[in-house]
């Protein structure tokens, strides 16, 4: 696989609290990567060493082959990065670090920067320091996207914004990167966009990474199943997550699913068995629910 | 370096610290005009305080701002604060902290440098080009000890505590490890003499002010992450970097050349042949073995009454018994080890030397008999005892620890003993350097020294004086003005009526913001006595026209050279509590 970021055993430390362990990942070139995991999990620890601001305790990380604790100028020509709660100079207008912003970039794309700033309706006469979460959360998008980065780094990228500007964002986004094949890696809580948006998804838990795939692959893996009978005695489950019983009921997650599974089930159950196939944020959920059930 | 990107961050920062950057300019252009506001304003004693208590705070404020905005500056967009926001955009962490730097050098660091420099120069001290240079050199050291201090706390505040404390640790060390040890001070001192000291303060200050430096360098390579055997090599060469300014820096930063070299070795032959020395003075000697408490002082350049021994902790002494038998016992010195050093044919009397000293310039300025009226001196001796001398050097070298004693009858009673070895005198000869009109505001300027008539009054036939004496000096080095060893030298003299007079000092004192500049300013209140055949007089009628024929003369000492002179002779040994009787 040709990986646009790359970690291999990456680990930090902050003193006994063990935030991110031997994490080896690899982001393919051209996806829209979401990387998903509970508050505190270490994503965005594993954003910022990827980034350079934060120097692991072991391993190695390389966003496009170069070591990201020794990016380059040209590393970060091709790179974009917006993190979570990004600072800006709150004392500047929002035209002064756009134009303070642009002297930094020789591939600065003006028209692009207008169209943004058009899509994104930023004040541009408005000082930063006045300008709502959502407007600064925009600015610093489009500080990051003007140039037209190879790779976007995004930590939280949609805190703060609107629903209609989220969608403005998203859609804007995906055209992107259907148009310049960029690779955008971002961590978010927000599963419904991750849908619409990502077509790989990792998920981190307690600084491990526990699931790193595609995301048809994953949708097409994950079955809902609902039996509307009891559980025979000779029926044996299989490997499940959420598996849950009422009287006269049972459903189950079913993580590896397969045809022959589906008819195993007719077979046995006839029409009383119902198999939907799981939205992101189901899964995520049952994932998230097994892992918890695991740590305890 | 990328200077448009310099430039480019330069202006960003500007703009961010404006109303900082404009208040650290109207403080440095208030500093830089002090000179400019009339003293007399300040005359009173609450005045002078409040004076005071303004330029204290103006300091403090103009510092404050440049530590803040060498914060702001280097530190503010640190990625801690900045969510990393320029670290992640298209530039060199080290071509980023160079451009900075130099940022904040410019447009902070530079100016406070000019305003010392402007500041200096509206003293309108007629300072050599080579003086205003050894201030700017000596501030710039001073701030970059400044600017490594604040980057290493910086650092400890933002990040990378361990980092930061580390290299304030290795800081501290190199600092202690550059002090020098008094037994080091000592041997030095008997090499070289006094140029060791007039070295010293300029060598730790060069030395202190890179090894601060260094902690600013290492805490930038740390944020910078450059590589840690590149750390080190450059840790390395800093330490090599300051050992060798501590023991080598050739430039002295601290002290003016205050005399003026008129080197005349034919005349130094002359003196030569005419000098004597003769050695005598006081040892006392206590029983190191009942362990009597003893004052060991090290050596003193110079005094008025002699010079000490050098530092001796115990003496052998061999004591032969009147029935033959012989004692060797240790014993220390105790109390003031004098040495006097008798100088012949010149008198040892300083008002003596003085008067001497100046009778050929005073001579051209009021004539033979005038001199002759003032110092009942012929006129003759003036081509000989012209010069006046000062001790730099007392060589003790061949004075030996061990003492013999011999004829110990009565015991206890004062003993003689030898002491040889060699002395050094500086040699000045006084000329005329200007004169003034006893009026107020008349004021005299040369070679970093101002001179300027405050108040001329009568009192009583008495004529009072208040001058102020302006003298460029370091905030390192402070000395009384008005001395008589000084470079400038003040007397008064009516060339109409042939009256020579003394300036007698009533009272001396520094201006208090003295502390805090590198101009010395000395307010000193003299009254006058006529000279009249060598000894003073109030027979002379002071009135106004007496005034207005008076001259106040500026005269300069010169330094022509040294002459060693050897000297032997024989100092009293006192025994302290020694008992025989049992032995």
């Amino acid at each position: 696989m040709n990986a646009i970021i790359e970690t291999h055993g990456l680990s930090k430390r902050y003193r006994r609290h063990e935030a991110v362990h031997h994490l080896d990942l690899a982001v393919p070139r051209g996806s829209l990567c979401a990387f998903l995991g509970r508050n505190g999990a270490g994503k965005t620890t594993t954003i910022k060493m990827l980034a350079g601001l934060v120097r692991p305790n072991s391993g190695f990380s390389s966003i496009d082959g170069q070591d990201s604790q020794h990016l380059r100028p040209e590393d970060w020509q091709r790179t974009g990065y917006v993190s979570e709660n990004q600072k800006l100079y709150d004392w500047m207008r929002v035209e002064e670090l756009i134009a303070f912003t642009r002297r930094l970039y020789p591939r600065w794309d003006t028209a692009f920067e207008k169209d943004l700033t058009q899509k994104f309706s930023l004040p541009l006469t408005r000082k930063i320091k006045h300008c709502s979460l959502g407007e600064k959360r925009k600015l610093a998008l489009l500080l990051s996207l003007a140039y037209r980065p190879q790779l976007l780094i995004l930590d939280e990228p949609f805190g703060g914004l609107d629903v209609l500007v989220k969608d403005e964002f998203l859609a804007g986004l995906l055209e992107l990167t259907q148009q310049n094949e960029w690779s955008v890696f971002f961590s978010t809580h927000d599963i419904a966009e991750v849908e619409r948006l990502a077509d790989h998804v990792m998920i981190l838990e307690q600084g491990r990474l526990e699931l790193t795939e595609s995301l048809p692959t994953l949708q097409q893996r994950f079955r809902k199943v609902k039996v509307f009978q009891a559980q025979p005695s000779d029926y044996t489950i299989p490997a499940s997550l959420d598996w849950e019983k009422t009287e006269g009921a049972f459903s189950l997650v079913h993580p590896q699913w397969a045809a022959e599974e589906e008819s195993r089930l007719r077979e046995k159950f006839g029409d009383a068995v119902d198999i939907s196939p799981m939205p992101l944020r189901d899964i995520f959920l049952s994932l998230a629910r097994s892992y918890q059930k695991r740590m305890s | 370096m990328n200077c448009a990107l310099a430039l480019h961050l330069l202006r960003k920062d500007m703009r961010w610290r404006r109303v900082e950057l404009v208040t650290l300019w109207v403080l440095l252009a208030a500093y830089a005009g002090m000179p400019l506001v009339p003293e007399q304003l300040f005359d009173s004693d609450s005045g002078k305080q409040w004076w005071l208590l303004t330029q204290y705070f103006l300091v403090t404020c103009t510092v404050g701002l440049l530590i803040l905005l060498q914060l702001d500056f280097v530190q503010g967009d640190h990625p801690n604060l900045s969510e990393g926001f320029l670290k992640t955009r298209p530039m060199d962490g080290k071509q980023f902290l160079a451009a900075k730097l130099l940022g904040w050098f410019t447009v902070a660091a530079m100016p406070a440098l000019l305003a010392v420099q402007l500041n200096l120069a509206l003293c309108r001290l007629d300072l050599r080009f080579a003086d205003h240079l050894r201030v700017g050199l000596r501030n710039l050291l001073m701030l970059l000890g400044i600017c490594g201090v604040v980057s290493v706390f910086g650092t400890l505040l933002l990040s990378r505590r361990r980092a930061a404390l580390f290299v304030s640790l290795l800081v501290v060390s190199i600092l202690l490890l550059m002090q020098p040890g008094s037994q080091m001070l000592w041997e030095n001192l008997s090499e070289s003499g006094l140029t060791f000291w007039v070295m010293e303060e300029s060598r730790m200050l060069a030395a202190c002010s890179l090894a601060l430096s260094l902690g600013f360098v290492l805490t930038a390579c740390i944020l910078a992450r450059i590589r840690g055997t590149s750390v080190l090599i450059l840790l390395g060469m800093g330490v090599l970097l300051c050992v060798l300014v501590r023991w080598f820096w050739p430039i002295n930063l601290v002290w003016r050349d205050d005399h003026l070299v008129a080197h005349d070795s034919a005349r130094l032959d002359q003196l030569k042949k005419l000098t004597t020395v003769k050695a005598g003075g006081d040892l006392w000697l206590g029983d190191q073995a009942r362990g009597v408490p003893s004052r060991t002082t090290a050596l003193r350049i110079d005094g008025e009454s002699g010079l000490e021994f050098p530092e001796v902790s115990a003496y052998d002494v061999a004591i032969s018994m009147p029935d033959g038998r012989q004692y060797q016992r240790s014993m220390r010195p105790v109390g003031l080890k004098k040495l006097d050093y008798a100088f012949n044919p010149i008198p040892q009397a300083q008002t003596r030397l003085d008067l001497e000293g100046i009778y050929p310039p005073i001579k051209e300025a009021l004539g033979p008999e005038a001199m002759v009226k003032a110092l009942g001196l012929p006129p003759e001796r003036a081509t000989e005892l012209r010069e006046h001398f000062s001790i730099t050097r007392p060589g003790l070298k061949d004075h030996s620890r061990e003492l013999g004693f011999e004829n110990l009858e009565p015991v206890g009673a004062n003993l003689w003993t030898h002491a040889g070895g060699k002395v050094t005198l500086d040699w000045t000869r006084v000329t005329v350097q200007g004169e003034l009109p006893l009026n107020v505001g008349a004021h005299y300027a040369h070679d970093g020294h101002r001179l300027e008539v405050r108040e001329v009054r009568i009192v009583d036939e008495h004529l009072h004086l208040r001058l102020s004496l302006r003298r460029s000096r370091s905030l390192l080095h402070r000395e009384r003005a008005f001395d008589s060893n000084d470079r400038m030298v003040l007397w008064v003299a009516n060339p109409v009526r042939g009256d020579l007079v003394i300036p007698q000092p009533l009272k001396s004192g520094w201006h208090p913001y003295s502390l805090i500049r590198d101009v010395e300013t000395e307010d000193v209140e003299v009254q006058c006595f006529v000279l009249d055949g060598g000894s003073y007089s109030n027979m002379a009628h002071m009135d106004a026209q007496w005034m207005q024929q008076a001259r106040l003369y500026i005269l300069a000492r010169q330094g022509i050279g040294q002459t060693e002179q050897s000297f032997n002779g024989d100092f009293v040994t006192h025994i302290l509590q020694w008992d025989y009787q049992g032995r």
